[in-house]
């Protein structure tokens, strides 16, 4: 059986989720999937690691020790304004909804969801980019 | 509108019958995410157990304000049910957490932080898998914490009953092996000490020095099981990670009287599981047993397991793995007789290096054999691809193979433990089929085209997490979901999961003439709503004709009917129309639905029953009383009726069945309940049309059970038009089986009877009856 070897860039993926759980479900899921995925339940790991590179998708938590979804999506957005995120939690009130699309959220995702639902959202990112998996 | 009126009664039923509705739903909701389809988190446990416990209260609270406070011991056993819940939640063991010993009989793998990985992955393997595995006890942590405590005395009384009784069950004393291990929530199953005991003063005794002797600051648990004599003994670590290997299963084997003389062997964990790399020890040889070089260059006949043993211990090792969720060591011995058993169980204690990404590139989707369906349990597996079919017997499945079937009906649960995965043409992740996928660990595809069609005996490996099924065993994609840590079932919150559902569920109170139905004996949620469900029915059908205030009065169907059939209308079930009541009038849709079959008269069957003398003389002895629920309403049948709800009781003197369902237009409110117990021929021959119904029942995907001439059936989530078909079905189903026990003389009659059924039903009724569930 032959494995894909990508002949153009993959599209790329930051998780971020203080439950562990939540990102050992995610980040081998997205890489199966053909995407480059890495993901932290450490927010200011994940900063750092923003900082340091673009990732063309951001997958947040919102309600996280230390530093809150909202912030950590407003610091993304700063540094890499084309950066879609992507906001999960299981805390989901309209308040919430509406702060993170003012802010500039792509898609808000309550907790518990199908892995194929985040799929889907990802999906809809790279068409509206242009990005291919 | 007070209490006791029967407004009053009616409105508590149906707020008993739409919160059943809600609490289901989300019973369904979490076996679900326990599948691995959904992301969750601790927040979603504590709320979903939150959400139970508030709707599961308020069907109490109903059922009592309709019963006048008759039921208040369900207050009692909703309040064992929550603590339980919380205490599980709050990092507690469990409702089984005062036990101090526990019979391989009772463990579930979910009760590994009480009982320890030793005895509850003994358990699994002998109960669950049927594998060769000496039969045992634990001495939970509750246990051993006693040991060491004030109730030191009490403790070992109970270790000492718990070997007798398991000597009794042996047919007789015989020499333990004793291990203790590290247990609890962190526990991971490391083995401590392990020792050989004999008798039940002995095995206390050196439980007591044992536990003294450990300085582990935690909880600890100990496995008892009779040592069993040895040709060869080993383990097998189901992952190793060496230099120079892809992930592999590794195999170490020496005679007891030779430690030393150790073989050790590398396999692949695809089936069908080549040596990677052998070290065999040089070792005297009989005779008789001369080496030669084999086609793969290794010497044939000089290892301590031949490669077939091997490939059946990897078999057994990769079951274990999935039933636990990581890789573990087994401990195997070869007896005399040259069988294989499993006798201790140990986590993987070796360091695993960090997955390498580069290795982990996924296959091609586009070289997939297979895509699509609907997740029912995640993760990945390869094997030899067999088909499967309510008829298989276990037996005849090699162990880890992909099984395929047309349908995922609740027939093949008891194949479930034996696959590696099971792909199915039809299904639905919510069916009772998916329930045990996710209770087994075993990844299930439902609903996959042409799943059917793999070749049998042909390698495949499955990936139920993409829905994807590629040739051959993609070594990207099993080492990967070899990787600690990565497969659905490895977290905490997993454990937590399982563990709440057990209190939540299983349904344990079915029969309603058991006298073991009652309140008190309500164990999970589950079991609270069914009993107050059917106490809520009981108290509507018990209504007093001449006090049902502002209800219609009982209507009689003028319809050519096999029997009579009475209508109450609860509102918006009938029409408004003046004149005896015809099939048109009827406007509740599953009513209806279910006339529509019951009245065909190409269905019925048209000999009559051949009653014989020990027939009558059987019959005699039961009388309607003793088959019904309410002697008073002993043979008259009763349709309780609205718009999307009906409740069908048929009392024909010697039989008694139920049909309760609701058909909405949304599905996750649709359900069918079908109950059928009683008949007038003898025990077998009843027994028979019960396995008649049963058989029908799974074939239209009902999780169905039977005991004796009691089959009680159900389904869940279906679209309105499914529904309204089944119900048809159940209809036809009814007229079908009127007196039919006196004609079903031999086992054969059942699959005779089944077809004869579906034949007849086929032309009028096809929607409901694919041609996959047809009868074999």
């Amino acid at each position: 059986m032959e494995t894909r070897t990508p002949d153009r860039a993959r599209t790329s993926i930051l998780m971020l989720d203080d439950e562990p759980i939540v990102c050992k479900r995610l980040r081998p899921f997205f890489q199966k999937a053909g995407y480059e995925a890495e993901a932290y339940s450490s927010p200011l790991e994940a900063l750092e690691r923003v900082k340091a590179r673009r990732f063309d998708v951001v997958i947040t938590d919102l309600k996280m020790e230390g530093l809150d979804g909202l912030t950590f999506l407003e610091k993304v957005k700063v540094l890499h304004p084309d950066t879609d995120v992507i906001v999960i939690t299981g805390f989901a009130t309209m308040e919430t909804a509406r702060e993170s699309f003012r802010k500039g959220v792509f898609d808000f995702v309550a907790k518990p969801f199908k892995l194929t639902e985040i799929l889907d959202v990802v999906r809809r990112i790279e068409k509206e980019r242009g990005l291919h998996p | 509108m007070g209490p006791g009126s029967a407004r009053f009664l009616l409105r508590s039923f149906k707020r008993i019958l739409a919160v059943n509705t809600q609490v289901l739903e989300h019973m369904a909701r979490m076996d679900r995410v326990l599948g691995g389809e959904y992301v969750f988190d601790r927040a979603f446990l504590d709320s979903a157990v939150r959400t139970v416990c508030g709707l599961t209260y308020q069907v109490v609270y109903h059922l009592n304000g309709m019963a006048g406070e008759a039921y208040v011991e369900l207050y009692d056993a909703f309040l064992a049910v929550k603590d339980g819940l919380e205490d599980i939640l709050a990092g507690g063991l469990g409702p089984l957490a005062k036990r101090r010993v526990l019979p391989f009989s009772e463990l579930g793998w979910e009760m590994e932080p009480l009982a320890g990985m030793c005895a509850v992955g003994l358990a699994e393997l002998k109960y669950r898998l049927g594998l060769s595995v000496p039969d045992g006890l634990a001495v939970t942590v509750t246990g051993l914490a006693d040991l060491l405590g004030q109730d030191q005395e009490a403790a070992l009384e109970e270790i000492r009953a718990g070997v007798q009784s398991l000597y009794a069950d042996l047919g007789g004393p015989r020499a333990l092996t004793l291990t203790l291990t590290a247990a609890g929530p962190n526990g991971q199953g490391r083995i401590l000490a392990e020792t050989r005991v004999q008798g039940a003063e002995e095995a206390a005794a050196a439980l007591t020095t044992l536990v003294q002797a450990q300085d582990l600051n935690g909880p600890m648990a100990a496995c008892l099981r009779p040592e069993v004599p040895a040709l060869v003994r080993g383990t097998l670590q189901t992952l190793a990670h060496d230099p120079g290997l892809p992930p592999a299963m590794r195999i170490q084997a020496s005679p007891p009287a030779d430690p030393e003389a150790r073989d050790r062997v590398w396999l692949t964990r695809a089936a069908p599981h080549p040596f990677l790399r052998s070290r065999i020890a040089p070792k005297p040889l009989p005779e008789s047993q001369a080496l030669s070089l084999a086609r793969d260059g290794f010497m044939r006949g000089s290892a301590w397991l031949d490669p077939d043993q091997a490939a059946q211990l990897a078999e057994m090792g990769l079951a274990c793995e999935r039933t636990l969720g990581r890789p573990c060591v087994l401990a195997w011995t070869l007896d005399p007789k040259r069988v294989l058993w499993i006798d201790g169980v140990e986590a993987v204690t070796q360091i695993f290096p960090e997955q390498d990404e580069t290795v982990a590139s996924p296959p091609d989707p586009d070289q997939a054999l297979l895509s699509g369906g609907q997740m029912a349990r995640g993760g990945v597996a390869a094997g030899p691809v067999v088909q499967v079919t309510e008829d298989t017997g276990p037996e005849s499945v090699p162990l880890g193979a992909i099984g395929v079937a047309r349908a995922a009906t609740p027939g093949l649960s008891r194949l479930l433990p034996r696959l590696g995965a099971l792909l199915t043409e039809v299904g639905s992740p919510a069916s009772h089929l998916a329930t045990v996928a996710r209770e087994a660990h075993i990844p299930a595809l439902f609903g996959i085209k042409g799943a059917f069609s793999l070749t049998p005996g042909s390698l495949v490996t499955v990936d139920a997490d993409q829905g994807l099924v590629f040739p051959g065993a993609v070594d990207s994609l099993l080492g990967q979901a070899a990787t600690p840590g990565s497969g659905v079932g490895d977290d905490p919150e997993y454990l937590l999961l399982g563990r709440l559902l057990r209190l939540i569920r299983p349904l344990n109170l079915l029969d309603p003439r058991d006298p073991d139905f009652r309140a008190e004996s309500c164990r999970t949620c589950h079991d609270i709503i069914h009993f107050a469900h059917e106490k809520a029915v009981e108290l509507l059908l018990d209504l007093d004709a001449g006090h049902r205030s502002g209800l219609g009065a009982a209507v009689r169907l003028e319809e050519d009917s096999p029997f009579p059939l009475e209508v109450v209308d609860l509102g918006d079930g009938l029409a408004d129309a003046p004149g005896p009541l015809t099939l048109a009038q009827v406007e509740s849709r599953p009513l209806r639905a279910f006339l529509e079959g019951l009245l065909l008269k190409d269905v019925r069957r048209q000999t009559p029953a051949r009653l014989s003398l020990r027939d009558i003389m059987a019959g005699l002895t039961r009388t309607g009383a003793a088959l019904s629920l309410s002697p008073g309403e002993t043979g008259r049948n009763l349709a309780i009726a609205a718009r999307d709800y009906a409740n069908i009781s048929l009392r024909l003197g010697y039989h008694f069945s139920v049909v309760d369902a609701v058909v909405s237009d949304r599905p996750e409110h649709t359900f069918i309940y079908f109950r059928f117990a009683g008949g007038f021929a003898d025990a077998d021959r009843r027994a028979r049309r019960a396995e008649l119904i049963l058989g029908v029942l799974e074939r239209l995907d009902f999780a169905a059970s039977r005991s004796g001439d009691l089959v009680v059936g159900k389904r869940k989530l279906m679209e309105a038009d499914e529904a309204l078909d089944v119900l048809r079905l159940l209809g036809a189903l009814s007229a079908f089986t009127r007196q039919l026990d006196v004609d079903m003389i031999s086992e054969q009659d059942i699959g005779r009877l089944i077809r004869e059924f579906m034949d007849l039903a086929r032309p009028v009724l096809g929607p409901a009856l694919k041609s996959d569930r047809e009868a074999p």
